[in-house]
């Protein structure tokens, strides 16, 4: 894979533990951001790229490696692996419509599949609109995160350095 | 005039195809032939043997210390995904896998406690409590140690002798491991019968290749390796 776009991202889901994620965690004036900074990558001249993916889904934390990638004008395929190789889920957004190729056992669970469709259709399509998404600053690790109030999650897309 | 077809003239097209379309099938499924061809199937006698001399093998090796190479193939997008480490073994279950590339992670698992670092967080994970990771564990070090050879109750196991190598096939049982995993090929090197090369092939049709490289066996690996904090 050449030219890979290495970053960070952090997916934390907080149904019923909200309250336990959110004391390191301090509103932030969106005027602070710039606009460019707030849009979805996937949006444009996004071909494919690798990413670090951490997802905590209540106790549990499930980490590894995502491959994003275009498959065509109007496809993206996204698969998450674990560091020892094992897939975790399948997923592709074609036209607008999520299709969940595979999923790893534990996590074939219906509200968790749409838990995973809204983070990745924000993710890729959103533009981060500040009436749905609230920057907030994580004290502990300095990363910017995006609230999605509506959403019940937040989102942390931090540049890593090749 | 309009020229209307004879009804049988379109599904000769439809034929053509099916044809063209069966060949192709025909074509894929010879492909990988080459590669198991070159494999000759062990007799249970000679199965025996070798079960045999990998178990003594297990019995003499106390520490592996390894270099790894780990490739992740993504069927549906073509991509490989490569990684590499240092793998250390300490008997009877002490394990630590240290990825550096292309991220650096740790999985420690000592015992039936798994402990995964990466540069964010920690994670500590008691493997009894949850099936899929006890599972996974259980091959791992099954794997490491040969014993998953003789696991007659998860495992089907076919043996063969490859030109450089041993190779067995271990098809799971299980319902649940084989809804993710379809097989399990380990390549051992015929001088030491240790693993050198396994390979996770995913009932998706995704696999992980994982070759081990510049073995070191019995030399002191200290404890603290395997700490968890």
């Amino acid at each position: 894979m050449r030219n890979l776009l290495f970053l960070s991202l952090i997916i934390i889901f907080l149904s019923g533990c909200a309250a336990a994620r959110t004391g390191n965690i301090s509103k932030t004036d969106p005027a602070s951001f710039s606009q460019s900074g707030r849009q979805s990558p996937f949006l444009s001249g996004f071909e494919k790229s690798m990413f670090r993916t951490s997802i905590d889904i209540h106790h549990v934390r499930l980490s590894g490696i995502t491959v994003i990638k275009k498959t065509s004008d109007t496809s993206i395929r996204v698969i998450m692996s674990s560091e020892i190789g094992l897939t975790f889920f399948d997923l592709e957004y074609r036209s607008g419509k999520f299709i969940p190729h595979y999923l790893f056992g534990p996590l074939k669970k219906p509200s968790l599949v749409k838990v995973l469709d809204g983070s990745f259709r924000a993710l890729f399509f959103s533009q981060v609109n500040p009436k749905e998404a609230l920057p907030f600053m994580d004290n502990q690790s300095g990363t910017i995160k995006f609230s999605f109030p509506a959403k019940r999650f937040f989102m942390t897309v931090s540049p890593m350095s090749p | 005039m309009d020229i209307v077809l004879p009804r049988w003239k379109k599904p000769l097209k439809s034929n053509l195809m099916h044809k063209v379309l069966l060949g192709i099938l025909f074509l894929l499924t010879l492909a990988p032939l080459p590669v198991r061809s070159q494999i000759r199937l062990l007799s249970p006698k000679e199965s025996e043997t070798f079960k045999l001399k990998v178990a003594e093998a297990t019995k003499k090796t106390a520490t592996i210390e390894s270099d790894f190479i780990q490739e992740k193939e993504l069927s549906m997008l073509s991509e490989k995904i490569q990684s590499k480490g240092k793998f250390y073994f300490k008997k009877d279950k002490m394990l630590r896998w240290e990825y550096t590339d292309p991220f650096p992670y740790l999985i420690i698992i000592r015992n039936d406690q798994l402990f995964v670092k990466d540069d964010m967080r920690e994670n500590r994970i008691n493997i009894n409590a949850n099936k899929v990771f006890r599972e996974i564990n259980n091959i791992l070090i099954g794997a490491i140690q040969g014993t998953l050879l003789n696991d007659t109750k998860n495992f089907q196991s076919s043996f063969g002798d490859a030109n450089n190598q041993f190779v067995v096939t271990q098809v799971p049982l299980s319902p649940r491991l084989s809804e993710t995993l379809s097989e399990i090929v380990l390549y051992f090197n015929k001088t030491d019968f240790m693993v050198e090369k396994l390979i996770l092939r995913e009932s998706s049709g995704d696999y992980t290749r994982i070759e081990f490289r510049g073995k070191k066996m019995n030399t002191p690996i200290p404890d603290e390796k395997f700490i968890i904090p």
